[in-house]
């Protein structure tokens, strides 16, 4: 019986300690010293949230670079990568045609080899990054679409994917902080 | 100069190893250190608020109660918090009450530091169940583990006694100088690179395209800092830490991984450090990384080799990156899921069910040997030394001589219970996964057919039997079936690794120590060494090749030879 109370007062007095008083000092700290990345790093425009730069979302406009496939579609509650194995022929099937769709979006030959991630889904579903090769691809028809020319397009990602270089990090350019800067530029798309 | 990051990086981690090592050893043997200034308060009003009188002495027997019944109190409050959960605040997504079942094998899963999800977090659960009710298990099973491997080794330290020490002084010391300090440190950290904490309602807005997306929130970092530190590995969102609000950039994602392994590792030195034999320690540090280095070739060498299958698609090089997040790439993130099945953390930063056959095979390897190369934090050293105790078991019938392993002679009883608990589990598995294939909804249940389906199923039960937590997550395991028998391996297999570690340390400590003499077998010399990854590997070769052979290494033939399923 003692051995009960006993444990029953040491629960009680733990999980005020880690379950209430830890998180609670840990969102004390948050809030004073990151209210921003603690929040989610939104991104507003025009004073109204229009993503989180830490969150993939769907991108379609021709104008606008796109992110990789996501099983989910984007959405959140609850995100979910495709769970395929390597020789699932749903899998392989459904990336035959993704693989034919990217070539012919970008206008690209069909000998063309492409980088992994355009027409893998991620593991999250909500992955916010391209590959640098993935971006390169898809140049000509952003700069089409927006009636600019090339090397603006070129130039605007480079600055991105420069910006988004970190440690420990493979290069990768995050694709909404790019078409917000693609937009800010202007171009009709 | 990437290489000289990581290198720098590694050295690095490395020191803080053998500090954190020291360190540990200090707090559990009483002795003063630099934090005792802030822990020695806070250590005696939690025993003075609980009623506990730190000076009692336990046996192994009392020891083992107070554990079981402390952990199944902590259990029955996660499953009645969710059962409930829908009348309780904090609940932003008005989320309803979680079916029996599934809160069973939730609550036996976090109690038991698995940490296996059958749901996802942001669509299931409350914030306040993530918070009293998981956070907390999260502590508490980590530091249930430390304190079984502490209250073991006193049974190398002691001797004539029946006592091997105080579950709540070993409890609470874990706690409040170990992981609490470390978790609030770690937790500021993610919240600086962009990990959420915070109690904001979920954000629905419009995307740049006018699609409507929402963004889950809630206190997040303060869960997945003790979630790595702790070998818990259970994610406050169902994709874990592939989710960029779990682990956004290249940098929180090496410092998880570091986090990962840290207590695991300093937990061998402090091992070392606490018998009195820091060679010993090392030895077993040295046997644990070769096992990790050969393990990290075999699967990088398939990852590099990829899927042939994706060429004909023009996927450059046949690179797998389906179930791979783009900031990590294939090479990091099949490091990580060899660390996290080598521990027993079981969180994950890809999907597992989309890596190389190959890859996967040695992860189910590194489980189904019951998690040995470095280990929960506290039950890695316990299962490791189940292998030690074999080991000299196996040399004293070479040279014919009794066992002895730190300065005990080892006799039947604790040979009976090293096996007991090296082979419970295994066993436990096998027979559930093998019903699981007789019942055809539960075959049903499958996200991929053929061998890669074996695998799945195979997965989600060494997941299970090893307390890992880490999943295929393409099968859908919340069913009756699969709840109920992961939660009875789950249980079985916690209990069974830790009270035959608690037996054995009270029959140790019962015993005599004899000094060393010229014909004792050196424990820490090559030869040990070598005779401890050949038993380990050995042992989960025998118990698991012909399994493995019908899933993953099946698989990997079929995807190389162009046979799809």
């Amino acid at each position: 019986m003692t051995t009960i109370t006993r444990s029953l007062r040491m629960l009680i007095v733990m999980t005020i300690m880690t379950g209430v008083i830890y998180p609670l000092v840990i969102t004390g700290i948050a809030m004073i010293c990151f209210p921003v990345k603690s929040t989610g790093s939104l991104v507003y425009s025009q004073g109204r949230v229009i993503g989180s730069e830490l969150i993939g979302q769907k991108f379609t406009f021709p104008g606008h670079f796109h992110g990789r496939p996501s099983f989910c579609d984007y959405s959140t509650l609850p995100s979910q990568g495709s769970n395929w194995g390597p020789g699932n022929s749903v899998y392989l099937s459904t990336l035959k045609q993704r693989a034919v769709n990217y070539r012919e979006e970008n206008n690209l030959s069909s000998v063309q080899v492409l980088p992994p991630d355009a027409i893998t889904f991620s593991a999250s579903g909500l992955d916010p990054h391209i590959s640098l090769e993935n971006a390169l691809l898809q140049v000509s028809r952003v700069a089409t679409a927006r009636r600019i020319p090339e090397n603006k397009v070129k130039q605007i990602l480079f600055v991105e994917a420069a910006r988004d270089k970190a440690i420990f990090q493979k290069p990768v350019v995050n694709v909404m902080k790019l078409n917000v800067a693609l937009d800010s530029v202007g171009g009709i798309y | 100069m990437i290489l000289l990051e990581w290198i720098l990086f590694l050295f690095l981690f490395l020191g803080l190893v053998f500090l954190m090592g020291k360190y540990m050893s200090s707090v559990y043997l009483g002795e003063d250190t630099f934090f005792t200034v802030i822990g020695k308060p806070l250590e005696n009003l939690i025993y003075k608020t609980s009623g506990i009188n730190p000076a009692e002495e336990m046996n192994w027997k009392q020891y083992g109660l107070n554990l079981v019944i402390f952990n199944l109190l902590g259990c029955l409050v996660v499953f009645l918090l969710q059962v409930i959960q829908g009348y309780l605040p904090l609940n932003p997504i008005h989320a309803a009450n979680v079916h029996w079942d599934l809160a069973l094998n939730t609550a036996i899963s976090f109690m038991t530091n698995t940490n296996w999800q059958s749901y996802s977090g942001e669509s299931t659960l409350t914030w306040l169940v993530q918070m009293l009710g998981l956070t907390v298990q999260n502590f508490l099973s980590a530091a249930t583990g430390m304190a079984a491997m502490v209250a073991m080794l006193r049974g190398f330290t002691r001797k004539e006694t029946d006592k091997i020490g105080n579950f709540w002084v070993d409890l609470t010391r874990g706690t409040v100088y170990i992981l609490i300090p470390l978790s609030i440190l770690f937790s500021v950290f993610l919240i600086s690179q962009g990990v959420l904490q915070t109690f904001h309602p979920y954000q629905h807005f419009y995307t740049m395209e006018n699609q409507s997306q929402v963004l889950p929130t809630g206190p997040v970092a303060s869960q997945v800092a003790i979630k790595q530190l702790g070998s818990n590995g259970g994610g406050f969102f169902g994709v874990n830490s592939a989710h960029p609000f779990e682990n956004p950039n290249g940098l929180t994602n090496i410092f998880e991984m570091a986090a990962i392994l840290f207590l695991p590792l300093a937990l061998v030195l402090s091992f070392g450090y606490m018998v009195g034999n820091i060679k010993q320690g090392l030895a077993f540090l040295i046997s644990m990384l070769v096992i990790l280095l050969l393990g990290t070739g075999i699967v990088w060498w398939a990852e590099m080799l990829g899927n042939p299958l994706l060429i004909k698609y023009g996927i450059a090089h046949g690179v797998s990156m389906e179930g791979v997040e783009s900031r990590f790439g294939v090479l990091i993130s099949s490091f990580w899921g060899l660390l996290t099945t080598a521990t027993s953390n079981g969180s994950v930063n890809s999907m597992h069910d989309s890596l190389m056959p190959i890859t996967t095979l040695v992860y189910m390897f590194n489980m189904g040997v019951g998690e040995v190369v470095f280990g929960g934090v506290g039950v890695g050293i316990i299962g490791m030394l189940y292998y030690a105790l074999l080991v000299m078991f196996l040399a004293g019938l070479m040279i014919g001589r009794t066992p002895e392993f730190l300065g005990k002679k080892l006799g039947p009883r604790e040979m009976y219970l090293s096996v007991i608990a090296l082979l419970v589990p295994p066993i436990l598995m096998l027979i559930f996964a093998a019903i699981a294939l007789m019942i055809p909804s539960t075959v049903g249940c499958m996200n991929n057919s053929s061998a890669h389906g074996l695998s799945e199923l195979l997965y989600a039960f060494l997941s299970g039997a090893g307390n890992n937590g880490s999943a295929f997550a393409g099968l859908n395991t919340n069913t009756l079936y699969y709840n109920f028998s992961l939660g009875i391996t789950m249980f079985i297999s916690r209990f069974v690794t830790i009270l035959p570690a608690l037996a054995i340390g009270g029959s140790l400590a019962e015993k005599k120590s004899i000094p060393e003499s010229s014909a004792t077998f050196p424990t820490t010399g090559i030869l040990f060494i070598a005779m401890l990854i050949a038993v380990v590997i050995i042992m989960g070769s025998l118990t698991f090749f012909p399994v493995f052979t019908m899933g993953p290494l099946l698989d990997h033939l079929f995807m190389i030879h162009g046979k799809v399923y």
